[in-house]
């Protein structure tokens, strides 16, 4: 028997088992979000192995950990309403410093496209406060190209969810970011919010996406959409 | 069945503190004791069972009976937490050598139980061995190979097999 992973073998098995990890695990883990089937190949492992987890002796935990449930799900302790986080969005310098990179990302490509060719119509570079993480390439029929800048990853066992936010509107889902390029097909952005300025987010979410359809998770880096043609805007 | 588990899980959709409070007092032992044996250290494991409480609250909506039981989606939550940590956290290795062999028909419980114990005994018993390693220990390939002194590949190779003789012998 060789090491290489068994082509017949049965991932979503081994996923339960805790057999799957780091990279592995991640990229399984957004297969699942994006395929139901293998989702439920998982649930029915889940289901299969539960008397194993019940055999395992219970422990009954400190006082202090339902304590420090209680603080965190407590009203008062509860997230900003979405209304106010939108504003915080629009508000938050970091993502407005994307205009000047978006810019110059623009201009670049601009230089490097022959006249007449189907180049992106939109661009944007979704930066933390740190710098830039992903430029964004958007065709007029609302295709996306997302490209790392550098080696970037969701934290374990997430996934990021991108978002298009018109000005004044709620985040709109529009798919999923890998850790390398990602190509979104067409028409997942709606047309309305294939323009400048519309703000490009990506959240930290559960695998499957936010849960509510709108972003549950602070947003982790952002840019707006800018015309790469002056005719395009 | 579920003793109202998923009742419960419902009414905290609808932001029910009671009801997260009861869903705690039900399964937080039991979550504790999953995470405690994966991870082998109190403190993270307690860590892990408040995180995957607060993910139970907020992503209660994500709950759906059609789908799966409750207790399956708590343990899942918990449990995929715990394996976050490993991978992010070398653990300490285990001192005591022999693992009690969990699975032994009277160490499950009788009521969902019973299928699954009567299909891991006709495993051979390494295979059966390597299954509990890996989901109640949290073992990696590597780790088991090294502990059982068997060839990473022919681990690897077991466990599939195994995957595939409980999955026959419990959908019989």
């Amino acid at each position: 028997m060789s090491d290489a992973p068994d082509f017949g073998a049965d991932r979503a098995g081994l996923y339960v088992l805790g057999l799957l990890r780091g990279e592995e695990r991640r990229n399984f883990e957004a297969e699942c979000a994006r395929d139901p089937a293998l989702a439920a190949e998982v649930e029915a492992w889940e289901e299969r192995l539960l008397p194993l987890a019940r055999a395992v002796p219970p422990v009954e935990p400190g006082p202090a950990v339902w304590a420090a449930i209680e603080r965190a799900t407590s009203p008062r302790a509860a997230a900003p309403a979405p209304r106010h986080r939108l504003r915080e969005i629009w508000d938050n310098l970091f993502v407005w410093r994307g205009i000047a990179l978006a810019g110059a990302v623009a201009a670049a490509l601009l230089a490097l496209l022959p006249r007449g060719t189907t180049g992106p119509a939109m661009v944007a570079v979704l930066s933390t406060k740190a710098g830039p993480v992903f430029t964004v390439a958007m065709r007029t029929n609302g295709a996306l190209n997302i490209a790392p800048v550098g080696r970037m990853a969701p934290p374990a066992g997430k996934v990021w969810q991108l978002w298009a936010i018109g000005q004044g509107e709620a985040p709109v889902p529009i798919g999923f970011v890998q850790a390398g390029a990602t190509r979104l097909p067409a028409n997942d952005v709606p047309a309305r919010l294939r323009r400048a300025h519309t703000l490009i987010a990506v959240t930290v979410e559960p695998p499957g996406g936010s849960p509510t359809g709108r972003p549950d998770m602070p947003i982790v880096f952002a840019g707006p959409l800018l015309p790469v043609a002056p005719t395009t805007s | 069945m579920e003793d109202g588990l998923g009742l419960l899980i419902e009414a905290c959709q609808r932001q029910d503190a009671a009801a997260l409070r009861e869903l705690y007092r039900r399964m937080a032992p039991t979550m504790l004791g999953v995470a405690l044996r994966l991870l082998r250290d109190r403190l993270m494991a307690e860590d892990v069972l408040q995180e995957a409480f607060l993910q139970i609250w907020r992503n209660a909506s994500r709950f759906d009976r059609a789908r799966g039981s409750a207790r399956a989606w708590m343990i899942g939550i918990v449990r995929y937490r715990a394996l976050d940590r490993l991978d992010s956290e070398r653990r300490l290795p285990v001192t005591g050598d022999e693992i009690p062999d969990i699975a032994a028909e009277e160490g499950i419980p009788v009521e969902d139980g019973r299928a699954l114990a009567g299909c891991l005994a006709t495993l051979p018993e390494h295979w059966r061995r390597m299954v509990l390693l890996s989901y109640i220990e949290g073992y990696s390939h590597s780790e088991i190979a090294a502990r059982t002194d068997t060839p990473l590949g022919t681990v690897k190779s077991w466990i599939v097999r195994s995957l595939d003789a409980l999955k026959r012998c419990l959908e019989q």
